[in-house]
């Protein structure tokens, strides 16, 4: 068994090969963002044709969804709904981005107005059919579609999750005429309750789609260039994966794809470490995401949005803040504030030495000397300790520190002390107490901080992957087939029988293995959980609770899950069914990673220097270490620095770092 | 002696304040139960000084802006300071004493580091009923405070941390649905501990007398950037008048007049001139016009200014004795919070539009078009829905008005169609732009909004709703936007125009047509 796995982000495509006789191999190529499958070419022809001989799967994770909505590339969508409600989207709910502002501004709709259609139909709130669909409306909008030269089609009819007999029609009609079109449909995208959630995720869905079915397309092809015929899989949003051909059905499942990588990797380093709770922390070069791992389990959540757009399917909650190593730090009122602007790749840190004129988080580890200069990023990018001391020397006129190594230590801080706030949303603001975590730190940023922010946090032990600037991908490698399905119920609690649960959970689970089936797998590998929405009548959010087919635990379930999240229960109040979810999944083989020789405790042999690094408020003398020389067992007391090409990592005082046998750091507290 | 403060631990400690407020607003929004605090965010969390200083707010209704201040204010006028022991709960919500409206409650407790009330965190939350005359609180025509719910002075709901149960029982003996208010309550105390508990950590990691200190420096800050920021506010008196359209009452037009002078680098921001007390639901506690003077001077400054009483530190405001924005008992004030105050941010920005003729934009649509629906269904409950409705913003030197959104001193969230169709005997026929209702001009005003509403049973039906008489202006020769229309379409088929203020019974499939105003246009259109 022989896996590459392909993470693309905003600056590297990251790609990584696993089999079972524990071979690992990574690439890091730029990123392509005008056709991200040209980036993944140049890696595979890197990788050269024996790496990639008998390979038997292929896990992909993109973010082609994500960059199409953010900057608005998607394909000319019309959207066609209930008349009387086509503005429905732009006014979404009413409300205004910012506040204080003498120019309230508004998120624009991805769908423009001309092409916004209204058709004369409408279902009531039980799902009755009050007024039939005009089949004149249909042909003229049949007309429109043409004259304005529209590529992809988002249907959505006030309460077709209830009944989609229109919206399957107009679906079927537009179909019959141009059977090229994308269609999306609400009630197949979303047939849940809320009709601007429901309207939004499918027009991102409608947007996306064309979009993805090209990428995926040229990316199979690519691919296949390269002598791989098995047919990719891509990771969705939930973190589960599907084949491409499956994934281009619904791709807005894909659109957090490049978000989950990293989570999945966060979930295997607490597996392999006999960790059950854990926050996961990848710091890349403009942002930072952040998730927890509870009793061993990734949280999914439906409350997600991209870009001001709310995304109501399921995927993994993470946490993403403007911080990272090309995060500008400025002064302003009298505060040195840190991000959310960023450098980006284009000019990137001044350092970079690309005509970069803002002080950025890297330039401030570089002042300090945490960084080296010929080692950064394995060499393969030069940076230039001048260029840094320059911008921070010339912030530091109006911040008057000491020393420029003072003012690149405050950046730090500030920059620190965000990403803290943000473990602190995924932990402590959540009711979990963040010393009984982990930190499992990555991305190419991860392990300068892991220490510090550990220590902001109170936790005691931290985790840095063997292959932090990599992790995402290896990430990829381990997620499972998984489709999550879902539909509205609404319905008090005492009024719904078993028969009629269990009928539509059935319903749900078939489409499920059905569509594992699709993937290649046998209706008896496929394992379903069932879960429901429920709240107390009067509420309007809801809680989520197992189903094990029986109604009575459905209560206490609850009643147990509203006392965590709110403090109190109330077993007296009628509650009600608002959602009901189904995930089938098909575990996929697991890897193990290669394990290094048994050592003494002894780290000597990787010793390769000494360097003055600014820590705090002084400059110490740090030992540096090179991760591939390292052993099994061999402990790391800091203040030191484990350099290897993908990241470095900083040990700090008071920490030692042990090392696992599969090459992972557990930095423990002394 | 006074501790240096270093700029980094100063931007740690502002943004950590600052993150206390958010945390507590997040458990108040999760645990509550009235949908005005967990749909629509119709609720606020500050922390103050022991001076009662503003220290930091989560941001969520302008409304509540400066109210905040004005009812911790009020509290310690009342309750002096030692006699406020830990965990204490004071609880208000009367007009006359630093609250809005009497559906907003507001809770405060002190906090103590090392013995001593070293600072108060406080939250307002918009209650789904409060008892009264009507449903729901905000009755469209009232003449009294005593009609529109309970009155609450400051009192102590909880002493030491033990709920004082004499109070809690006359409260809920007022209100309609006890449950859910004490519900409310709860999840106003679990937010109000949360932030004790998190400056009691901040305040052991940097001993209080430093981080005092730098609360001092960050509110200096402000105030400095504020100054700096409104360097080029020309000295001067600008004045504006604008008016609405009823006394809530009766069809008479109320005057709000204002006055802003700018001398020696502080702002007097006077309303001499304005109509006095009305017998109608218009008045507005001081505490509301607060919030609409630091609403629009926020406004003015960068948004990366910290929001502490620094910012305000040279705002003088001046409300003339006896006049409608200084009511006394027992005036109705259900309007002043959500209606009056949109009219008196028109006439500050109509005024400051003299200073900065580039920058203020004409009027928004001016009102929040409030309306309460309610009746009993075919189970004889009884039900009430309530709603406010966006509309046009107005167009600025270089910027059309956005449509169909709320403006100024609101932001609250629509419920969404399908939620209220399943829960309410209505059914929503239009929901869509008002097209061509914004102001022409040079720049275009924004389009206000047709909601069509259909009753299924039959209803009482009560709007308090602006701008039907008098539209939003236009600036610098731009046109006004269209006045906002409220039409009852009879079985039978006749329209009847509604006055802007109303109590109507609607029979079963009678329906309720709201045209929201449209904002001014800015500029003539050539």
């Amino acid at each position: 068994m022989k896996c590459l796995g392909i993470d693309i982000g905003g600056t590297f495509t990251d790609l990584i090969i696993v089999d079972d006789d524990r071979n690992v191999i990574l690439n890091k190529v730029s990123s392509t963002p005008e056709d991200q499958s040209i980036g993944v070419q140049n890696g595979l022809q890197k990788l050269g044709e024996s790496a990639l001989s008998n390979l038997n799967v292929l896990v992909h994770g993109t973010t082609v969804a994500t960059n199409a909505i953010l900057e608005r590339k998607g394909a000319r969508t019309c959207l066609i709904t209930t008349e009387g409600f086509s503005d429905l989207i732009e006014i979404g709910r009413q409300d205004r981005i910012n506040l204080y502002s003498l120019t309230p501004e508004r998120t624009p709709p991805l769908i423009p107005r001309e092409l916004r259609f209204g058709v004369k139909e409408r279902v009531d709130a039980k799902g009755n059919i009050l007024v039939p669909l005009d089949s004149l409306d249909i042909e003229k909008i049949k007309e429109k579609i043409l004259q304005e030269k529209v590529e992809s089609i988002a249907i959505s009819l006030l309460f077709s999750f209830f009944n989609s007999k229109h919206e399957d029609l107009i679906s079927k009609r537009i179909k019959e005429t141009y059977p090229s079109l994308h269609v999306s449909s609400s009630s197949f995208v979303l047939p849940i309750f809320r009709e601007y959630e429901r309207t939004a995720t499918t027009v991102l869905d409608a947007y996306v789609a064309p979009i993805m079915r090209n990428y995926f397309d040229s990316f199979y092809n690519k691919v296949k260039n390269q002598g791989i015929d098995t047919p990719p899989l891509v990771l969705l949003s939930t973190g589960g994966v599907t084949q491409m051909k499956n994934a281009a059905e619904k791709s807005v499942e894909t659109v957090l794809s490049g978000l989950a990588g990293g989570v999945l990797g966060g979930l295997y380093s607490c597996n392999e470490l006999q960790i059950s709770n854990a926050l996961t922390l990848d710091i890349g070069g403009t942002s930072t995401d952040v998730a927890n791992i509870v009793n061993g389990k990734i949280e999914i959540s439906t409350d997600n949005v991209i870009g001001n757009y709310p995304l109501n399917i399921p995927a993994i909650a993470v946490q993403t803040i403007g911080a990272g190593g090309g995060s500008i730090a400025r002064f302003e009122h009298g505060i040195l504030r840190v991000g959310p602007e960023s450098a980006g790749a284009e000019p990137g840190p001044a350092c970079y030495n690309r005509n970069g004129t803002n002080p950025t988080v890297t330039d401030a580890n570089l002042v300090r000397g945490l960084l080296n200069p010929d080692y950064f990023c394995g060499g393969s990018i030069k940076i230039f300790p001048d260029k840094a001391k320059q911008v921070i020397s010339l912030l530091n006129n109006d911040l008057n520190f000491n020393t420029i190594e003072e003012c690149a230590a405050g950046i730090i801080e500030i920059y620190e002390n965000n990403i803290a706030l943000a473990l602190r949303k995924v932990s402590t603001e959540k009711g979990y107490d963040s010393r009984n975590f982990t930190l499992i730190a990555f991305g190419g940023a991860g392990g300068l901080s892991a220490c510090s922010l550990g220590d902001r946090l109170s936790m005691t032990s931290v985790v840095i992957p063997p292959y932090p600037g990599v992790w995402s991908a290896y990430g990829l490698l381990t997620a499972d087939i998984r489709h999550d399905l879902s539909t509205s119920i609404l319905k008090p609690l005492n009024q719904i029988s078993y028969e009629e649960l269990d009928l539509a959970f059935n319903d749900l689970a078939q489409q499920g293995i059905k569509l594992c089936i699709e993937d290649g797998f046998s209706s008896k590998d496929v394992l379903v959980a069932k879960q429901l929405d429920v709240r107390l009548v009067g509420q309007s959010h809801e809680l989520r609770v197992p189903y094990y087919g029986q109604l009575e635990t459905i209560s206490l379930s609850f009643d147990k899950v509203h006392e965590q999240a709110y403090g109190y229960s109330s077993p007296e109040e009628p509650r009600e069914v608002v959602n009901i979810r189904v995930s089938a999944m098909v575990p996929l083989p697991k890897f193990s990673l290669p394990t290094l020789p048994e050592g003494d405790s002894n780290s000597e042999k990787a010793k390769i220097g000494v360097r003055k690094v600014f820590l705090k408020d002084n400059f110490i003398k740090a030992a540096i270490y090179n991760k591939s020389l390292l052993y099994a067992n061999d402990i790391i007391k800091g203040p030191s620095i484990i350099e290897q090409a993908d990241s470095t990592t900083l040990v700090n005082e008071g920490w030692y770092a042990e090392v696992k046998s599969d090459g992972h750091l557990l930095l423990k507290k002394e | 002696m006074e501790q240096e403060i270093d700029i980094i631990t100063l931007s740690v400690i502002q943004k950590a304040l600052e993150n206390i407020t958010d945390e507590m607003g997040l458990v108040l929004r999760r645990a509550s139960f009235s949908p005005n605090c967990k749909e629509r965010l119709d609720f606020s969390c500050a922390i103050f000084d022991s001076e009662a200083e503003l220290l930091a707010q989560a941001e969520h209704i302008p409304v509540h802006l400066g109210a905040m201040f004005s009812s911790t204010f009020e509290i310690i006028k009342e309750f002096p300071i030692e006699e406020l022991n830990e965990d204490d709960i004071i609880i208000l919500n009367s007009p006359f004493t630093g609250g809005t409206h009497l559906p907003d409650v507001t809770f405060l407790m002190p906090v103590f580091i090392d013995g001593e009330l070293t600072f108060f965190v406080n939250n307002r939350a918009h209650h789904a009923d409060i008892g009264g005359a009507t449903p729901g609180s905000m009755p469209g025509i009232s003449s009294e405070l005593f009609e529109e719910g309970l009155i609450i002075p400051p009192v102590k709901l909880y002493e030491r941390g033990k709920e004082v149960t004499d109070v809690m029982n006359l409260i809920l003996a007022n209100v309609r649905v006890k449950k859910e208010r004490l519900g409310d309550f709860r999840a106003q105390r679990a937010a109000l501990l949360r932030g004790k508990e998190r400056l009691i950590e901040l305040s052991e990691k940097y001993n209080k007398t430093f981080l005092l200190n730098a609360c001092t420096k960050l509110k200096d800050l402000s105030e400095k950037a504020f100054k700096s920021q409104l360097s080029n506010f020309p000295n001067g008196t600008f004045q504006f008048t604008d008016f609405l359209d009823s006394n809530g009452i009766s069809e008479q037009s109320v005057k709000i007049k204002v006055n802003i002078t700018k001398s020696n680098g502080k702002y007097l921001v006077s309303f001499n001139g304005t109509d006095p007390q009305q017998t109608g639901n218009v008045n507005a506690p001081q505490s509301v016009v607060y919030s609409c003077v630091y609403f629009v001077f926020r406004s003015l400054t960068d948004s990366s200014i910290m929001t502490n009483a620094g910012l305000f530190r040279n705002i003088d405001i001046e409300i003339p004795e006896g006049c409608l924005l200084d009511p006394k008992p027992p005036a109705a004030v259900s309007s002043g919070n959500v209606e009056t105050s949109q009219r008196i941010v028109d006439v500050l920005l109509g005024a400051l539009a003299q200073a900065f003729p580039q920058l203020i934009p004409a009027a928004s649509q001016g009102t929040m078009n409030n309306i309460t629906i309610g009746g009993f269904d075919h189970t004889g409950k009884q039900w009430t829905y309530y709603e406010t409705i966006g509309g046009g913003t107005g167009a600025g030197c270089e910027y059309n008005g956005i449509s169909g959104v709320h403006s100024h001193m609101t932001n609250t969230l629509n419920t969404p169609i399908e939620a209220l169709e399943i829960a309410y005997p209505l059914r929503i026929m239009k929901y869509s732009f008002r097209d061509n209702s914004g102001g022409i001009g040079e720049k275009k005003g924004g389009d206000g909004i047709v909601r069509i509403i259909k009753c299924l049973l039959d209803s009482s039906v009560s709007l308090q709703t602006e701008r039907r008489k008098l539209p939003p202006y236009g600036l610098n020769g731009g046109e006004p936007g269209l006045k906002g229309v409220n039409k009852k379409i009879t079985i039978d088929g006749k329209t009847i125009i509604l006055p802007g203020r109303s109590i109507t019974n609607f029979l079963a499939n009678e329906t309720l047509i709201l045209e929201t105003p449209g904002g001014g246009g800015f500029g003539k259109r050539i």
